[in-house]
């Protein structure tokens, strides 16, 4: 995930610093892996352990994802290394062990939340984030919209978009690259850019960290209250919402509301505690679905947003807009086109499955092998010339030389071209230096 | 080389004298043709739809208006007559069945087809029956969106005047017969058709005084019993019957019965037989199409004939409905229906035979299905031997003096030149006689030359046409359309492998790298015939195909290889050993090849060049591995697919049939490839790309050394030009069974079709190729046909 490499680049000091808080811990905790949430709870309630005694934790087959792991929790800090023994670290076991035992552990004091008149019920929280998500890409396409400033200023620090020959904002290679990735990436992806940004203004990115993570850990459809909140946060409130992570209906609310988004930003899925699994995943699925890709290459995507089609068009050659469905079709050009843009063949793959529409996910595979096997050789085929370092010498004091030195040069096979009328011959990098001492001893 | 040439000279002096007088005909009607055709683009341009033809992108989302319970239903209608159907809805049955009769299936895939509303579909749907304003209900009803305006108007304009004008044949004359007399006063208004009218003889008893018209009572039309039929009524309604029967008519409310004109009085008036044609153009061109119907019931004229499906005989579900469209309302429509290969076309044709029970004239391509055709008759009808008469050049049985059945070949009747005096009579007997039914096999490769000469030369009450891939944006299939009638059924591909009638093929393009000197010699050769050898020689292909050959045989399957190159197809077949077969291969040879093929488990793999890609059965074939093929030509790859798709009963796994296409990668072929394969894509086959086969390398496969490699480029190099050009240019029209042995080879300059284009097929003057007709008289009608297009 986007925000451990984050976390990683991270010092030990801020590291530490951010493991003071006991939300953040249990965040991670939960954002890892599953092995890596082993790990960490085998060594939760032992001081130390020999390093080679872990490997028997993992069988042998399994030993890439072993190293992994590891090297996984040492970059965040999360382990350190003594001689041959590796304990937790300190900070991070002591709270970890706390909120385990805590059971009346709240994020605010005041949980027992009073109920707002008029408060927003769950569906209107999705779908201000949604819209305001999709504003934020928005920006990104050539669509004409209201630009938001924090946000465009985000983008454009962050690379997305940058500004061409007429001083327009345009989007970049990169930009495309961000809108074929998953939701959470992206916001992770900008909230990293936001976070260097406050830690310019604030020197307090750890502090907003910890918020976020805390955040997390709220309930969908509950009001907090605003007044509980530090000083800072609160004007962190007004960044996040243009997010979409947080609903506040005015500046002076007393009462602010988690969206969807903050609550599984560290989790990656849309899981709540509110609503069981199975609802939670037909609704993602209801949700995000929406595109047939059929064996002759033809795209169906369900889907009235322009968002979503301008997306299509990046590698879809689009033929139907109708109200709530768009036709087209995917074409080797339309593909190169994507593929000079800087999106790869497994981005496209992975956002078309990543998006198939139910009945496509049915029907067996959601994205036709023939069509994603076709398309990783559309981005084969541009790389099927091999490049190498050469070197070229020319002005060859005499015939003999020349003759003499192509000679040499087959000789230790590292010849490569030449041209007897032009005297000019092309050989391997690597023969270099050897065919200039060649030369220099016969003929120089 | 005196011998050939001698021969060529007879029969084109020969030619030029006999077909003189008929080749001016031709000449006027192409005249003719391109005349019409540049009428009917104005005619049509009336109301044609914004066709998206160019792939522009066509933004309707704020000009339609999407239904509240858009949900329930399953297509949306676009305004430029597009259609997109669900194939998951709950009513996609009844919605693709009366889709099929309305539109043109664009593409039938997996989970969304499109269909396309064109003025000749429309007529194809009014003459099995549907009337204006069903069309439109039943499309609004269906329609996620509101119809269109555009739509509605369209369908009106098309259906406004089609249906309305029947020719009818009876007692050997023809009658142009309306309900509606103001139509044939307007039709009387055009000279040709006036001139070509009979004014009415004294025994034609109810005549109109004013105008002339003869007067009929409409007379009880009673729907008809498709001969082996599981539900005696299933396949008679007037209307398609899903539409009645299913669920769906919970949504479409009871339509009246359109054929319900017992009381109501038609009017004709006779032509003269020698202008039907004519009069025929005329009425497509003053948008008046006619409807050919046959009223087979009621025709005491025509002797019956004695013949019945075997009680033993199962028609399918498709074969069914198909023929349900052609017996609509009693009467038998002319009409194509689309069938793919190996589904059972002629046991559709036998069956309209067996319910029509009157003479029925075979039309096929070569000698060899004429012989297939009797034997299928002989399956699974119970029909007299001495009942079938076969007109072929090698066999020429008389024919029986009551209803029969006659099997012969397109080129036989359409024959210009000098015929034996035994051929003569035969000739004029097929002339003369009031044919009940024609069937008319594989229609897609017959010139339209011929098929005039065919069709005027016989008299029949209604045509059926037969084929597997009516390729949609070929120009003939208007031709088609007048000549034999509108498209009556298509099947979808999917649907019947689904069910099980079509073998489960597994499609993959196999790519093989060219070695670096075929390459290089490849892209610096000048010679276009000779870099086509070179990547058809390519030693990585050769050592794929060996490769798939072992591969297949130690499986057990029956292998056919197809090569259109004989330099390539002899050089692999001696390679690997195997047998193969080719243009000059005799009869003998042939025969004898195919039948250690079919019983002799050591014959596993065959050779042959284009004279196997149609109308040759060989059940036992599993795996089809094509080395060299005929440019884009995107009917041959299905032709060939064809000759694997008989359901297999033996099935290991998913897949039970493999077709392979072999091709040397980053050449020209890699373009003919994916070109060729449209038709089989759209019909929802996928090809897999193969980029290298699993475990080739540990093979001892031929030419693995560099030397063996160099040895055949320099062999391949020291061939003449003409070898690679010959076989490129040089058609063999000879089909399987070469019947007509000492044909001139007349090898036809390409020179004036250059670029992409032409090499592709694509452009209309070389679509000739691919008719694989078999005797001088085709290739003069090539020429001619040719000749009169420049």
């Amino acid at each position: 995930m986007k925000i451990f490499q984050y976390l990683s680049s991270l010092n030990q000091e801020d590291l530490d610093q951010l493991y003071k808080d006991n939300w953040t811990c249990q965040a991670i905790l939960r954002s890892l892996p599953p092995i890596g949430k082993q790990f960490i709870l085998k060594l939760l309630m032992i001081d130390s352990i020999e390093f080679e005694q872990t490997k028997i934790w993992t069988q042998e087959i399994s030993n890439q994802v072993h190293r992994e792991t590891f090297k996984k929790l040492f970059d965040l800090k999360l382990l350190t290394k003594n001689k041959t023994c590796i304990q937790l670290n300190s900070i991070f076991q002591h709270n970890i062990k706390q909120s385990l035992m805590d059971m009346e552990h709240r994020v605010f004091s005041s949980d027992t939340t009073v109920k707002e008149l008029k408060a927003p019920t769950i569906d209107e929280l999705d779908q201000f984030s949604k819209t305001q998500w999709e504003k934020v890409l928005y920006l990104l396409s050539d669509e004409k919209s209201d630009s938001i400033p924090l946000i465009s200023e985000l983008l454009q620090s962050s690379n997305l978009t940058s500004r061409d020959g007429n001083g327009q904002l345009a989007i970049t290679s990169e930009g495309f690259k961000f809108l074929l990735k998953d939701i959470y990436t992206q916001i992770w992806t900008l909230l990293i850019v936001y976070l260097d940004t406050i830690e310019k203004k604030y020197k307090s990115r750890i502090e907003l960290l910890c918020f976020l993570f805390k955040l997390s850990f709220l309930q969908l459809g509950r009001g907090y209250l605003v007044s509980e909140l530090t000083q800072l946060q609160k004007t962190l409130l007004t960044d996040l919402k243009q997010f979409g992570l947080i609903y506040i209906k005015s500046n002076d609310n007393p009462y602010f509301y988690p969206t969807r988004l903050i609550i599984s930003l560290t989790t990656g899925k849309t899981l709540s505690l509110m609503q069981d699994i199975k609802t939670e995943q037909a609704l993602s699925q209801k949700e995000q679905g929406y595109i047939i890709l059929e064996t002759n290459y033809r795209l169906y995507a369900y889907t009235s947003s322009s968002l979503q089609i301008s997306l299509l068009s990046l590698f879809v050659k689009m033929l139907y807009r109708l109200p709530n469905l768009a036709v087209g079709i995917v074409t080797r050009e339309s593909i190169r086109m994507a593929l000079i843009h800087g999106i790869t063949a497994d981005q496209i793959i992975d956002f078309i499955r990543h998006n198939a529409h139910p009945n496509a996910t049915l029907a067996g595979t959601p994205i036709p092998d023939v069509v994603a096997e076709q398309v990783k050789l559309w981005e084969a085929e541009r790389n099927c010339v091999d490049y190498s370092k050469a070197v070229l010498y020319n002005s060859f004091p005499t015939l003999d030389c020349f003759n003499a030195t192509v000679k040499y040069a087959k000789e230790l096979n590292l010849f490569i071209y030449s041209n007897d009328s032009k005297k000019i011959l092309v050989i391997d990098e690597s023969g270099n230096e050897p065919i200039r001492n060649y030369i220099r001893k016969n003929f120089g | 080389m005196s011998n050939e040439t001698l021969k060529r000279k007879r029969g084109s002096s020969n030619n030029t004298t006999s077909s003189n007088n008929a080749q001016k005909t031709w000449e006027d009607y192409e005249k003719d043709l391109e005349e019409s055709e540049n009428k009917k683009v104005i005619k049509t341009t009336n109301y044609s739809l914004d066709d998206n033809k160019n792939g522009d992108f066509l933004d309707y989302s704020t000009k339609c208006i999407l239904k509240q319970d858009n949900k329930s239903r399953p297509i949306w209608v676009c305004p430029d007559g597009h259609i997109f159907l669900e194939t998951f809805s709950p009513i996609y049955k009844q919605a693709s069945d009366f889709l099929v009769a309305i539109a043109e299936p664009a593409c039938r895939p997996q989970l969304i087809h499109e269909y396309q509303l064109t003025p000749y579909s429309l007529y194809a749907a009014v003459s099995v029956g549907l009337e204006t304003d069903d069309i439109i209900n039943v499309l609004q009803r269906l329609s996620k969106l509101a119809l269109p305006k555009e739509i509605v108007s369209f369908v009106r304009q098309c259906t406004s005047s089609y249906g309305k004008v029947k020719l009818v044949l009876q007692k050997n004359k023809y009658f142009v017969e309306s309900a509606y007399p103001e139509v044939l006063e307007f039709l009387l208004k055009d000279q040709v058709i006036a001139n070509a009218r009979i004014k009415p003889s004294l025994e034609q008893v109810v005549v109109d005084d004013k105008t002339g018209f003869i007067i009929n009572k409409g007379s009880e039309l009673k729907p008809t019993q498709i001969s082996g039929s599981i539900q005696p009524n299933r396949g008679s309604l007037s209307l398609d019957s899903v539409l009645k029967n299913d669920s769906l008519s919970s949504m479409l409310e009871e339509e009246e019965d359109t054929v319900d004109n017992s009381d109501q009085q038609f009017h004709s008036f006779e032509i003269d037989p020698k202008q039907v044609e004519e009069v025929k153009k005329r009425c497509i061109q003053l948008d008046y199409p006619m409807l050919e119907e046959y009223d087979f019931r009621n025709d005491t004229v025509n002797p019956n004939l004695e013949i019945d499906l075997k009680p033993t005989t199962m028609i399918r579900p498709y074969q069914e409905k198909s023929l349900s469209k052609m017996f609509g309302n009693g009467r038998a429509r002319s009409g194509i229906i689309v069938l793919p290969c190996g589904a059972g076309k002629s046991l559709s044709g036998i069956t309209a035979a067996c319910t029509v029970k009157k003479s029925i004239l075979v039309l096929c391509t070569s000698a060899v299905s004429v012989e297939q055709w009797k034997y299928q008759f002989k399956l699974w009808s119970n029909i007299d031997d001495r009942m079938i008469s076969k007109f072929t050049s090698g066999s020429k049985e008389k024919i029986y003096s009551l209803a029969n059945v006659t099997i012969t070949t397109y080129t036989m009747v359409a024959f210009g030149g000098r015929r034996s005096a035994e051929a003569f009579k035969i000739m004029e007997e097929i002339a003369n006689r009031e044919w009940g039914l024609v069937l008319l096999d594989e229609v897609h490769v017959v010139p339209a030359a011929m098929f005039r000469k065919v069709l005027t030369v016989t008299k029949a009450h209604c045509k059926l046409g037969l084929t597997a891939t009516l390729l949609r944006e070929d120009e003939k299939i208007q031709d088609l359309n007048f000549l034999i009638g509108p498209k009556l059924y298509e099947a979808n591909w999917l649907d019947l492998q689904k069910a099980g009638f079509l073998a489960n093929v597994s499609c993959s393009e196999v790519w093989c790298p060219m070695t670096s000197e075929f390459y290089q010699e490849y892209l610096t050769n000048e010679s276009q015939s000779k870099k086509k050898l070179l990547y058809t020689m390519n030693p990585n292909k050769f050592r794929a195909c060996e490769y798939l050959i072992k591969f297949h045989e130690q499986r057990g399957d029956k292998i056919i290889v197809f090569s259109d190159n004989v330099y390539a197809l002899k050089a692999y077949a001696i390679g690997l050993k195997k047998y193969f077969i080719y243009g000059p291969t005799t009869e003998m040879e042939r025969m004898s090849i195919l039948s250690q093929f079919q019983s002799d488990p050591s014959v596993r793999c065959i050779f042959i060049s284009k004279v196997g890609d149609t109308s040759i059965d060989i059940p036992e074939a599993t795996v089809i591995i094509q080395i060299s093929s005929h440019y884009g030509s995107r009917r041959q790859e299905a032709q060939r697919l064809g000759r694997i798709l008989r359901p297999k009963p033996k099935s290991e796994g998913l897949y039970n049939a493999f077709f392979y296409s072999l091709v040397s990668k980053d050449t020209q072929e890699m373009y003919y490839s994916t070109k060729r394969q449209q038709f089989l894509i759209d019909q929802g086959y996928s090809f897999k790309v193969i980029n290298e086969l699993p475990g080739i390398e540990q093979e001892t496969l031929s030419y693995s050394t560099k030397q063996e490699q160099l040895d055949l480029l320099a062999k391949v190099l020291g061939e003449g030009d003409d070898v690679g050009k010959a076989e490129i240019l040089e058609e063999d029209f000879d089909d399987i069974t070469g019947t007509l042995k000492k044909k001139p080879k007349v090898t036809i300059s390409r020179t004036g079709n250059s670029g992409i284009k032409a090499l592709s097929g694509a452009s209309d003057g070389t679509s000739y190729m691919e008719f694989n007709s078999s005797s001088n008289a085709a290739n003069l009608f090539a020429k001619t046909y040719n000749a009169s297009r420049r």
